[in-house]
Order: structure tokens, then sequence, then C-alpha cells
């Protein structure tokens, strides 16, 4: 899985593409530990994320409960695949998605 | 690189030696007591006894067709997770092993004198055989019993104590036989000897089955289900039980030929092939009643890879042993038969021509028997009956009597070779013909065709990082066979997910493999995963997890892909089948869930 990021102030946003799933979450959460100190404003874009598990999901939530405590966190972009998971699982009452 | 097939491979493996090391320990009394009483009693006792082992067939015939048919049933219902079922063929099994054998015991001792005069004992053979005989009748029902623990320990995949129970018994059965003959018992004593083996084996067997099966309960039919369900253990058990029947009558009409055209000297040396015969059972049948359960299962999985692979496997495996087990035959004949009490050099040739005959046609014996055991399997009944009938009776006695009507040699032990020959033909042309009548099967294993449009089949290395590998390869699968992008997504994630439970729950070692196997008929999906290592039943895991934990706690589990899993597919399930962890997961199509 290939992350991005880019910081413009407190905003950061990360990129997502491929998979996220049991192998490449330790990975994001391993990036967010250290990326999400002084940030306010937090977006993943995943146009081009294939594919989201369970593993995926716990590492969102987690980022998303600590964007509760210090600011925001927004999703973007999501396919109709993994929009489809998070709304059978109830993450789209969680997260904040934008199309 | 691992083969598919590695799981059924150690499956079998795993069946393979409990089996015919239990079938060897009933089969090595036979023997024993035959070479026993021979040094013992002198080789005119083995006419005697050679003609009172069509009751010891006639019980075992009871035994084969009850368990084996309630257990291949069971086997079916168990593939199919229907354990009601499967306890209610095991309950019937161990009524009707108890009581068929009695009732008709009781007629048969009534009528002995007539019936042993019938089966062509002399007067000579009378004085020596009758009270071994009344005993072996009496008893008989302790020969019956002892394929129910046998055939349902195997399905339980606690084959293991099978043979304890039953080897030791071929065991027990020898030092009992050996003292009560030392304190010249006689006859008799080789009957008691053998009986009391039996009794402790059967005890033995039914304590391990009953403290050993958590897989499901006996459970009592309803009596409107009687009927139906003794219909279908004849059906299921009709080529196990006529494969009894079929040596029962065979060794009578043999012996009644050989007595008529070679005496005395030829019943003998017969009955000395016949014992041959009897020990070698427990491997000649003993490779295809080892994978019988195996198919059964699968069969109800709707697996016809699985169902070849096993079937392959099976006979490579017997194969080899019979080729090396026909060279040692062949090679010890002379000391064997000298073991038996013959003695005088033509009688001696003569005899070990018959037994290197005999051992030769286990190679093409022990190959037949697993094609049987396959076609009963899955549920093939008539194909593997005829085949039965044909290659335990009919061939072999008519070979015989033509043989013998030419050549009055020993030469006509050839018989039991090209009879097992011949039904190779009989099952090829019944399998065009069955094929004619339903163009659903193909083949000569008269597969479904309507099984999977495509089929994935894996092995994944019960780690993470496999469960991620493997379902990178089922993405692969989907987009190679034009699968929906829905499914495309789906059917890999619900395959990482339960690979990677079953791998933090079952694996302690890092080289332990979990089978993968994906059938897909249009979008419909069924999904089998089997895994060694502790017994895990993620389905109940996962249940008790989200009522245990906070709705937020829960979603930070790792029991949480259960609930991705759960939401995804319209059905998971989780078995213990031959001692594996199993699951089962149907999804897509119009059952799908939302």
């Amino acid at each position: 899985m290939n992350i991005t990021q880019s910081k413009e102030g407190t905003k950061l946003t990360i990129g997502l593409e491929g998979r996220l799933d049991t192998t490449t979450a330790p990975q994001l959460e391993t990036e967010l530990k250290s990326a999400l100190d002084g940030v306010t404003e937090l977006v993943f874009e995943i146009k081009d994320l294939a594919y989201i598990s369970s593993a995926g999901l716990r590492v969102l939530l987690s980022a998303q409960k600590v964007m509760n405590k210090q600011g925001s966190m927004v999703i973007r972009g999501a396919s109709e695949e993994v929009m489809e998971i998070f709304d059978v699982t109830g993450f789209v009452d969680i997260l904040t998605i934008e199309s | 690189m691992q083969t598919e097939d590695i799981f059924i491979r150690r499956t079998y493996r795993k069946f393979l030696t409990p089996t015919i090391m239990a079938l060897l320990g009933t089969t090595f009394s036979s023997f024993g007591n035959t070479l026993l009483a021979g040094n013992f009693l002198g080789k005119e006792v083995l006419a005697a006894m050679n003609i009172l082992s069509s009751f010891t067939f006639l019980y075992a015939m009871l035994g084969c067709l009850i368990s084996a048919g309630a257990a291949t049933r069971s086997s079916i219902a168990i593939g199919r997770q229907d354990y009601e079922t499967a306890g209610k063929y095991e309950r019937f099994s161990l009524v009707l092993s108890l009581v068929i054998p009695i009732a008709i015991s009781i007629p048969c001792l009534i009528f002995f004198d007539g019936l042993f005069a019938m089966l062509g004992g002399n007067a000579d053979a009378y004085r020596i055989g009758a009270d071994y005989g009344r005993l072996v009748i009496a008893f008989g029902f302790l020969n019956t019993f002892m394929y129910f623990p046998f055939n349902f320990l195997r399905l339980i995949g606690k084959g293991r104590y099978g043979m304890y129970s039953f080897g030791a018994m071929g065991i027990l059965d020898v030092v009992l036989v050996y003292t009560f003959l030392r304190l010249d018992m006689g006859a008799t004593g080789v009957a008691l000897g053998y009986i009391i083996s039996m009794l402790v084996a059967n005890a033995a067997g039914l304590f391990f089955l009953i403290r050993k099966n958590n897989l499901y309960k006996m459970k009592r039919p309803d009596n409107d289900e009687l009927l139906k369900m003794t219909v279908s253990i004849a059906a299921f058990g009709g080529a196990a039980g006529l494969n009894n029947l079929c040596k029962m009558i065979r060794t009578v009409m043999l012996n009644l030929l050989v007595s008529k055209y070679l005496g005395q000297s030829g019943l003998q040396s017969l009955a000395v092939g016949c014992s041959i015969i009897n020990l070698a059972s427990a491997s000649v049948t003993g490779f295809a009643q080892a994978v019988s359960p195996i198919i059964g299962v699968l069969f109800g999985e709707r697996d016809r890879k699985g169902q070849r692979q096993a079937l392959n496997i099976s006979l490579f495996y017997s194969t080899i042993f019979h080729v090396l087990l026909a060279t040692l035959i062949f090679v010890f004949s002379t000391p064997i038969v000298q073991a038996f009490g013959i003695s005088g050099a033509d009688h001696i040739a003569e005899t070990v021509l018959l037994v290197r005959l005999v051992g030769i046609s286990f190679i093409p014996a022990s190959m037949m028997n697993i094609f049987i055991y396959y076609y009963t399997a899955i549920g093939e009944n008539r194909n593997a009956m005829l085949l039965t009938f044909m290659h335990a009776f009919v061939l072999v006695v008519a070979f015989t009597a033509v043989h013998l009507s030419f050549d009055r040699s020993n030469w006509y032990g050839i018989a039991f070779i090209t009879a097992e020959l011949f039904d190779f033909v009989v099952m090829f042309i019944y399998s065009r013909i069955r094929i004619k009548t339903d163009p659903n099967l193909q083949g000569i294993l008269l597969e479904h065709k309507d099984y999977a449009e495509k089929f994935f089949s894996t092995v994944s290395d019960g780690t993470e990082d496999g469960a991620v590998e493997t379902s990178g390869r089922v993405v692969a699968f989907c987009e190679d066979n034009g699968v929906s992008p829905a499914l495309c997504m789906k059917l890999p994630l619900v395959v990482e997910e339960l690979l990677v439970v079953l791998a933090r729950h079952c694996f302690e070692k890092k080289d332990s493999k979990i089978d993968l196997r994906i059938s897909l008929v249009r979008e419909e999906v069924l999904i089998r995963m089997r895994c060694e290592g502790a017994t895990f039943n993620p389905v109940e895991w996962y249940i008790r997890q989200k009522s245990t934990l906070s709705p937020e706690d829960f979603m930070m589990d790792e029991s949480f892909g259960m609930n991705v899993v759960e939401k995804l597919v319209h059905d998971v399930k989780y078995t213990s089948t031959f001692g594996v962890n199993n699951l089962i997961v149907t999804m897509g199509g119009k059952t799908a869930k939302k």
C-alpha cells in the first residue's frame, strides 16, 4: 500500500492507494502515531484504495478517536465497494464520509 | 510449494493407520486362531473351521451392513452440518447391531446340525468343530457389534481408539487361544478365546465412543423415521455387507468345488489360502474403508475435486503397499504354509502355489475395494453392490469352476486375480450405462456435472501474512473468472478475515496449514476452510466477544473481523470434522445479505 502525506498548517491530508489489510494496517498505524501531533483537521483521500479489511477499519476508528479530541476527520473519495464495507459495518455512522 | 491436496493427504494418513491396525486386530484373531488350531489340533480341524467361517462372515456381513451403512450416512449428514441426523443413525445402528444378530443366532442354534451338514461338514468335521460352531453362533452378536465402535470412532476423528481396542483384541485373542489350547480345551478353547477378546474390545470401543464424541450426541430417531433409516442404512451399507455375504457364500461354494475336485488336501490348502485372504482383508479393505468417510464428507460439501484427490491418494498408497505385501507373501510362502501345519512336499508345493496367486490378487482387489467404497460414499450404491457381488462371489466361483473342470490343480487360484481384473471391465460398462440414464453424470467416477462452474483450491500457511497473500490470490481468481466487482471485493475480504482468525487462534507453530476451497456456481459461493491445530470455534468466539464487550470496545477488538464476515455472507457454520476445525461459508447469489 502507498501512503502519501501532505500538510498545510494544522491540516493533514493522507492518501491511501492499494489495499488496507492485516499486513498493511500496522504501517498506517505507525505513520499516524507520529503524524497526528498538532493536527486539527485530518483528511483521508481514499479514491485509490481498492480494499479495506477489519484491520484497516480499526486503524481508521483509532484515528477518529484521536481526532475527536483534537479536531475533525473526514474520509473522501471512497469507492462503491469500500463504501459498502463502511455501510454494512456501521462505520458510516462513526466516520465522516464525503463523496 | 504446498500441494493443494495436502489436507486430504494428511487426513487420510491419520485415518489409515488406525483403520488398518483395527482391522488387522480383528483379522489377526481369525488368522491366529486358524494357525494355532492347525498346529495344536491337526490340519483336520482346518477344514471344520473353514466350513464354520461361513457363520463368522454372516455376522461380519451384518456388522458391515448396519454400521458401515449408518456411518456412511452419518458422514454425509456431517458434511451438510446435520448433526441431529448423524446422531440418530448412530443410535439406530447401536440397537440394530445387537438385536438383529441375536435374532439370527437363535434359529441357527436350533438348526445347527442340519446347517453344518448342508455346508459340507462330514461326521469327522462335526466331531471336531460342533462345540466351536455353537459358541461362535451364540456369541455372534459380538462379531456384528464390533463394527459399530470401529466405524463411528473413525467418523469423529478418534480412529486411534478403535485401533487400541481392536488391535489389542488380536493380541488378547492369540494369547487366550494359545493358553486354552495348552490347557487341552480343544476347539472350544479357540472359540472361548475369540469370544472373550471380542467382548473386551467391544466394551473398550463403546466406552471410547461415548466418552470421546464431542461432535454430536446420539439421538433416538422418531418411530416414523425408522423404516426410511433402515432402507438408507441398507442402501449405504449394502456394498460393505454384501462383501461379507458374498465371501460367506463364496467360501461355501469354493469348499464344495475344491472338495469335489481336489479332496481333503485341496480343502486344507484352500483353508490356508482363505486365512491369508482374511488376514490381508485388513489392508485390502482398510485403504478403502479409511477413505470412505472422507469422500462422504467431501461429497456432502459438493467438493468434486476433493473427492478425486482422495480417491487418487488412496489408490496410490494402496497399490504400493499391496505390491510389497504380495512380494513378501511370494518370498515367504513356504514357511507360511508350513506354519499352518501343512506337511508333505507335494501338499506344501500345491499350497504354496495357491498362496502366491492369492497374494498377487491383493493388488487389484484393494484397488477395486477403493472404487466400491468410493461409489458407496457418493450414493452410487447399485454400482457398488454390483461390483461387490461380481468380484467377491460370482467371478471367483465361476472362474474357479471353469478352471477346475479342465485342470485339477491349485492353479485355480488364478481365479482370484482374473475376477478382480474382470470387475474393472464391469465397472467401465456400468458407468457407461449409468451416464446414459443420467446425463448429469460424467466419467467413470460418475461425478455430477452441475457441481462448481469455477473452483479455487489452495493451502494457506497459517500466518497472517499467508492470509493476506491468499486473499490476493482470491482477487486474481475472481478477476480471471469474470466475477462481479461487488463479489470481487467481498470474497477476498471474507477469506482474509477468516484466515487471520484461524491463524491467530489455532496455531502455535508457523508451519501449520489451512486448506481453502472456493466453489462458484454462477454467483453463489461456497467457501470451505479446514485446519488442524487447537480446536477453535470462531463463530462461538465472535458471539461471545460481541455480547461481552461494549460496542466501542468490540469495534476495536480482533473479533470485529467476524462481524465484517457476518454482514457480507449468508451463513457461517463451524464443525469439528475428523478432529479438525472446519468452516463452511455461503455467500453471493440471491441468498446474499446486503
